[in-house]
């Protein structure tokens, strides 16, 4: 490695060495030699990460960082040029042609002068930008086991890696809520989550990435590991309709750009499972049995509630159809107390990688935009769409309380926002705001309810908590570390899998012809009277079979999810 | 051969000559647009007294400036057109015609035409009597380009069809029938179809594309040329310019890239937002301190040279700028943003600036759909002179030479304003030849019924009749009126009425129709007043004034309002229907605003029965439970049950389990047909054909 120092801190030298070396295969040269840096592990870690430097970034301009972001907004495509010459300053006519790429401002060397000129139009490309922000709602623990497993080596120093440390750490809030009973530090606590609640609209972490050459689509709100060229510089817009002498540079927001030589779609955020990309089937029925018996420590004696709670947490849409999306299981829950409130959303941040929580009150709906917007008539600086609670990656997991709610009246913004909570709920759309029109994006939102009865807001199933005695303390049992972490990958393995048995299509199959008889049955005996339900049930045991790991469903799971759902009708019916 | 009274003569390079005058005799009419153009008429003999003249005052002789009805051109604007025709030497037209200089074409980049007799350049076989003179870096033979363009003017007829479309006559030339419309109306505009041209002249199609900012000066030279052959006593506010439009490269402001900078493209968006209108200077009028001499300078490159030197007394630094003699152009900055439809999903719209000059600008308002036909271009970000960065970042727009508003779905022929404006054109084109095409395929298949009904809500199961019903409904009837007989007309939109068991696919038939018609409402009965219905007055917050806010019944003027949930409407909600169900109209008087307001809506209700459950053993009246006038406005009445009945049960349940598990169709017997091609095909129908009823229709129907 002639430049192992240099490729971290001055990737641009790098760059221009190879430009220099033959600027007709640059552009591979530069991919292929940072392919192959990226791909070692031990090179891949000391690349700074941005999402590791939370607090006033120190990092030098112009060197090699990752930033594990989501695309909050996508700018307009920006044409640049590629080449640029310097002459010596000494006048010896040698015009040195220097590349322009990864870059926003024309770099100079000393001794020479940059030659201004309008270039060829041959020179001009094209480079989409993207305001990124750092994956919201990121659980603590995930921040954690980044730094820890891909973490740079020199920070990590600092951190001995312990494990039992690292028990301690993670099962703190859990183990504070042991030791408390008291009303007092109750409330404290849930200030606390509330002041911790993830809508900051922090610019310092946002980022403008500039993204070279994409072959394939980057949607909005995806999640993206970028690796480029970090700039201290803010972003430089192109186009404005104001002339460029008003903009001062003060009032620009600090934004500061990356220019993005490789990038990588995140499929799921949990950094456990780079480590073990396939679980043993063993592992899955035990994590699920822990996962279970945590649940149950919250809602003692209702194993009915706890399976659905497991199923809702591995839901996700594997179909959609224009106005439907097959797969998400809403959830709804009811009549649990506060001390029970409080230790569900403890253990979620603990075994969710992403977790976001709203609380809706007639208040809130009444104030809070929940739209995201884009406001084009306002200057063009702040031309960027504004994220709210709402705008969220896929996979996500928001938490709606609802526990508050009183009687009250809804403004139109008010209603606007239910309007918009009812279509995430039914269609997992989200609809945003672009001056003129309005668009539906989909999305993947796991919409667990907490009211004080029945929701106001449509979900596909709802229970309410039946148990004889008040629940005070919750006591979680004592478990370790590694089955926590095999409950964090349990639970994103088996979400993950989208891939389903392909039987139930076959007309002639076994599990399909018992389906469609039991329906018939159920429709004779009036218990099953709307598709719906019957929808409802097929998602249920579709959610039943991957639970337990399994891809082909079964009459035995079928008939469990039929158990499931009836007992839960028997239960709200009385 | 230059100009007698050029000062300063550089008569082979020609860059800028505000004082030229040139005159055609051997071309009729010396429009002169821009001035780099002037060289290419350079060595033909100037015939006229040449008044105009840096030194001169701006007033010509063969011109009275009444003649120049209604135009607010001060004396003053004529000068600035440098190359103004005089044509009092060859008579022709005896009151001159002002040019106008486009600032829409951009001065950016000047021209450099060569003659390739003087310099040479390549192997010419030169023809002495018509001059190659070639733009520099392009393949544009100024009078090669200029014949050919006369040509296509005087060749292109439309074809019946399209000319029946336009009220034009198929039989003469379509663009000349477009100059006389120029002669009657005085709008020196021709709007040039760009596919017409593709048509006929593939090579210029394509020059025109390749090199606007060259080609489109000579077209415009050459229909005045051509204009005031035919025409030549008239007299126009100013010179005809050619406004090129559908550019069939480009839909989508997201393929723009940098290979298109300095091309023509065309593109749809949806204006979000304009600038106000600002004044660009387009020539500086510069007096001296000392001597008053005065000298105007044009823009050059977007910047002003000061001249420094008097050249009449030489005093240095003596000029002071004039600002009301000089001349500036309107120029505005316009936001477009892409269309809902023309978006991939999950992106975020782009966005694309747009300056209008001139008469374009305040010609598109925020909220229109337009597309703009324009000159792609990149400037560098202008360097912030307080710092020393110098950017790669190149800052882009589009120089607009035609607006076009577009019309959204429009039913019958009759509501279709009849187009004031130019840039305002018929649906028509809004689909292309390949999809006219295909309709006409659809239509003559003998299962088109069918393949039209399948095609609606492919995902529910089975209720083929509904379907159809609401297909009927989707196109409409013809509009009948009956102004001779006193009565105003008979409506064409049939109302259906779906009535039957919860969970029988109700509202999502509803939901489906409701994404599929361009103009469709949904409302759900149960949350919906009156008002959110028909119309409310709400005061603006800011103003204070009263504003007339229309509900869903009026937005769906033209369109489909869904109702689900009907049977649980509001009586005074649902009283509203009764009018707009029959009169089509919905009468509003409120605080003040008295007015009534189209609403020629078809309405789709979803009812359930009084008993949520069907009741078999009552009759049809009694299980819906509307007031029988309102039941009356419902043309067709569909009852959806629940058969409950096991074959069906378990046809059902196969349908819906391979739904949930592939979101496709198990059994795909029937071809699918999208539905954008569905979409397409029943705007097409609903603009275009209107159907009679034939006599032995009639017969039949009466007999029936």
């Amino acid at each position: 490695m002639p430049f192992i120092e240099d490729w971290i801190t001055h990737p641009m030298t790098i760059i221009n060495r190879l430009h220099e070396k033959s600027s007709s295969t640059f552009e591979n040269d530069v991919r292929n030699y940072f392919q192959t840096h990226i791909n070692n592990l031990d090179l891949y870690k000391e690349i700074p990460s941005l999402n590791d430097h939370d607090d006033e970034c120190l990092l030098p301009s112009g060197c090699l960082v990752r930033y594990r972001a989501m695309v909050q907004d996508m700018a307009d495509d920006e044409i640049y040029c590629t080449q640029y010459k310097v002459r010596p300053n000494d006048h010896h006519q040698v015009e040195i042609e220097k590349s322009a790429k990864y870059m926003d401002l024309f770099v100079c060397p000393p001794g020479y002068t940059l030659i201004e000129q309008e270039p060829p139009r041959e020179n001009f490309r094209s480079r989409q930008c993207f305001s990124c922000i750092p994956i919201p709602n990121e659980t603590q623990w995930v921040k954690d086991n980044y730094r820890l497993h891909f973490g740079e080596q020199f920070t990590m120093q600092k951190r001995p890696i312990n494990d039992q440390d690292n028990i301690q750490q993670l099962l703190s809030p859990l183990k504070r809520l042991k030791t408390t009973t008291s009303m007092e530090t109750n409330n404290d606590n849930n200030e606390a989550i509330v002041k911790a609640e993830p809508v900051k609209t922090t610019s310092k972490s946002n980022y403008m990435v500039k993204v070279y050459d994409t072959t394939e689509e980057i949607l909005l709100n995806t999640m993206v590991e970028f690796i480029g060229i970090y700039y201290d510089h803010s972003v430089i817009k192109a186009d404005s309709i104001q002339s460029v002498n008003e903009m001062d540079q003060d009032q620009l927001p600090k934004i500061k750009t990356i220019h993005c030589i490789q990038y990588k779609k995140l499929s799921h955020i949990n950094p456990l499972l780079y480590h073990l990309p396939n679980i043993e089937f063993n592992q899955i029925s035990i994590s699920r049995q822990y996962i279970l018996s945590l649940f149950e420590c919250i809602f003692p004696n209702d194993k009915l509630l706890c399976e659905y709670l497991l199923l809702h947490l591995i839901s996700r849409i594997y179909v959609r159809q224009p106005s439907l999306a097959y797969g998400k299981l809403s959830l709804n829950l009811s009549h649990i107390s506060t001390e029970q409130f409080n230790a569900l959303e403890q253990l979620l941040q603990t075994i969710l990688p992403l977790y976001s929580r709203i609380s809706i009150t007639v208040n809130t709906l009444n104030t809070m935009q929940l739209m995201p917007n884009k406001n084009v008539t306002k200057d063009d600086n702040e031309n960027q769409l504004t994220q709210t609670p709402l705008q969220l990656p896929l996979n996500s997991h928001l938490l709606i309380d609802e526990t508050k709610m009183e009687c009250g009246q809804l403004t139109t913004l008010g209603l606007n926002n239910i309007k918009l909570l009812q279509d995430l709920l039914h269609q997992q759309t989200l609809k945003y705001e672009f001056h003129v029109y309005q668009l539906d994006y989909e999305c993947d939102v796991r919409c667990l309810i907490i009211s004080s009865t029945k929701s106001i807001l449509p979900c596909d199933v709802y229970i309410r908590y039946q148990s004889e005695q008040e629940v005070n303390q919750i006591i979680f049992p004592n478990i370790t570390k590694e089955q926590i972490d095999n409950i964090r990958c349990y639970l994103t393995y088996v979400g993950q899998q989208l891939e389903f048995d392909q039987t139930i299509n076959n007309v002639s199959s076994d599990i399909n012809t018992y389906i469609q008889e039991d329906f018939v049955n159920m429709r004779k005996q009036k218990i099953l009277t709307n598709l719906d339900d019957f929808h409802t049930l097929l998602v249920l045991a579709r959610l039943e079979t991957l639970s337990y790991g399994e891809k082909a469903l079964t009459e035995s799971y079928w008939n469990q999810a039929k158990n499931l759902e009836f007992t839960r009708r028997q239960r709200m019916n009385v | 051969m230059t100009t007698p009274s050029k000062s300063n003569g550089t008569p082979s390079k020609q860059r800028r000559t505000p004082a030229k005058q040139t005159s055609g005799s051997s071309q009729r009419t010396p429009a002169k647009k821009r001035n780099p153009l002037t060289a290419l008429q350079e060595d033909e003999p100037i015939a006229s007294p040449a008044p105009s003249s840096v030194l001169q005052m701006p007033f010509t002789p063969g011109r009275t400036p009444n003649k120049n009805r209604g135009m607010s051109f001060s004396p003053m604007t004529f000068t600035t057109s440098p190359a103004q025709s005089n044509i009092c030497a060859s008579g022709r037209t005896p009151m001159s015609t002002p040019s106008r200089v486009r600032s829409d074409l951009g001065s950016a980049r000047k021209l450099r035409l060569v003659n390739e007799q003087e310099e040479l350049e390549g192997d010419i076989d030169v023809n002495t009597a018509d001059n190659q003179v070639v733009i520099w870096g392009t393949d544009v033979h100024v009078n090669e380009c200029k014949r050919r363009f006369i040509l296509f003017l005087k060749k292109f007829y439309l074809n019946v069809e399209e000319a029946n479309l336009e009220g034009i006559d198929p039989a003469k030339p379509y663009y000349m029938q477009k100059l006389e419309e120029i002669h009657l109306l005085e709008r020196p505009f021709l709007n040039v179809d760009c596919s017409h041209m593709k048509q006929l002249d593939k090579i210029l199609y394509h020059q025109l594309l390749i090199y606007p900012q060259e080609v489109i000066p000579i077209f415009d030279i050459a229909v005045n040329e051509l204009f005031f052959t035919i025409y030549a006593d008239d007299t126009l506010p100013h010179q005809i310019q050619v406004r090129p439009y559908n550019v069939d490269m480009f839909r989508n402001m997201r393929c723009l890239d940098p290979e298109d900078i300095d091309k023509l493209v065309s593109l749809t968006g949806m204006v979000i937002r304009s600038s106000l209108i600002m004044p660009e200077m387009r020539s500086a009028y510069f007096s001296c301190n000392t001597c008053g001499f005065h000298v105007q300078v044009e823009i050059d490159r977007g910047r002003i040279a000061e001249p420094t030197v008097c050249t009449s007394c030489n005093t240095a630094h003596s000029f002071e700028l004039i600002h009301n003699r000089s001349l500036f152009a309107d120029k505005q900055f316009i936001k477009l943003q892409e269309t809902p439809e023309e978006m991939p999903a999950g992106q975020t719209p782009v966005t694309v600036t747009v300056v209008a000059h001139n008469d374009l600008v305040d010609a598109v308002q925020p909220g229109d759909r337009v597309q703009v036909t324009g000159i792609f271009r990149a400037v560098p970000v202008r360097i912030n002179p307080k710092t020393r960065n110098v950017r790669s970042i190149y800052r882009t727009f589009i120089d607009v030479i035609h607006f076009r508003r577009q019309k959204t779905f429009t039913a019958e022929g009759g509501t279709v304003e009849q187009a004031t404006n130019d840039d305002e054109e018929s649906t028509s084109s809004k689909f292309s030849k390949e999809r006219l095409a295909q309709f006409r395929n659809l239509s003559e298949r003998p299962d088109i019924y069918e393949l039209l009904s399948n095609a609606i809500a492919p995902s529910i199961f089975g209720h083929e009749d509904i379907k159809k019903g609401i297909l009927l409904q989707l196109f409409g009837g013809t509009k009948k009126s009956f102004t001779d007989a006193g009565r105003k007309s008979c409506r064409s939109q049939i109302n259906i009425l779906l009535c039957g068991d919860p969970g029988t696919a109700k509202s999502q038939l509803q939901q489906y129709i409701f994404r599929l018609v361009p103009r469709a409402q949904y409302t759900n009965g149960k949350g919906t007043s009156a008002v959110g219905l028909t119309a409310y007055v709400t005061k603006d917050p800011e103003t204070g004034q009263l504003v007339l806010q229309t509900g869903a019944l009026v937005l769906a003027d033209n369109g489909i309002c869904c109702i689900d949930e009907f049977d649980k409407m509001s009586e005074s909600a649902r009283s509203i229907l009764h009018e707009v169900m029959e009169q089509q109209t919905l009468s509003i008087a409120k605080a003040g605003i008295i007015c009534t307001l189209n609403a020629r809506t078809s309405v789709l209700a979803a009812a359930n029965p009084i008993e949520s459950q069907w009741n078999k053993s009552k009759t049809i009246i009694e299980n819906i439970q509307l007031p029988p006038t309102l039941l009356s406005r419902f043309d067709l009445i569909f009852l959806l049950l629940d058969p409950q009945d096991e074959a069906y049960d378990r046809r059902l349940a196969q349908h819906l389990a391979s739904w949930y598990q592939y979101g496709k169709e198990g059994e795909s017997a029937h071809e699918a047909m999208d539905a954008d091609l569905l979409r397409d095909y029943i705007s097409y129908a609903r603009t275009f054909v209107s159907s009679q009823l034939t006599e032995a229709a009639g017969k039949l129907l009466i007999s029936s």
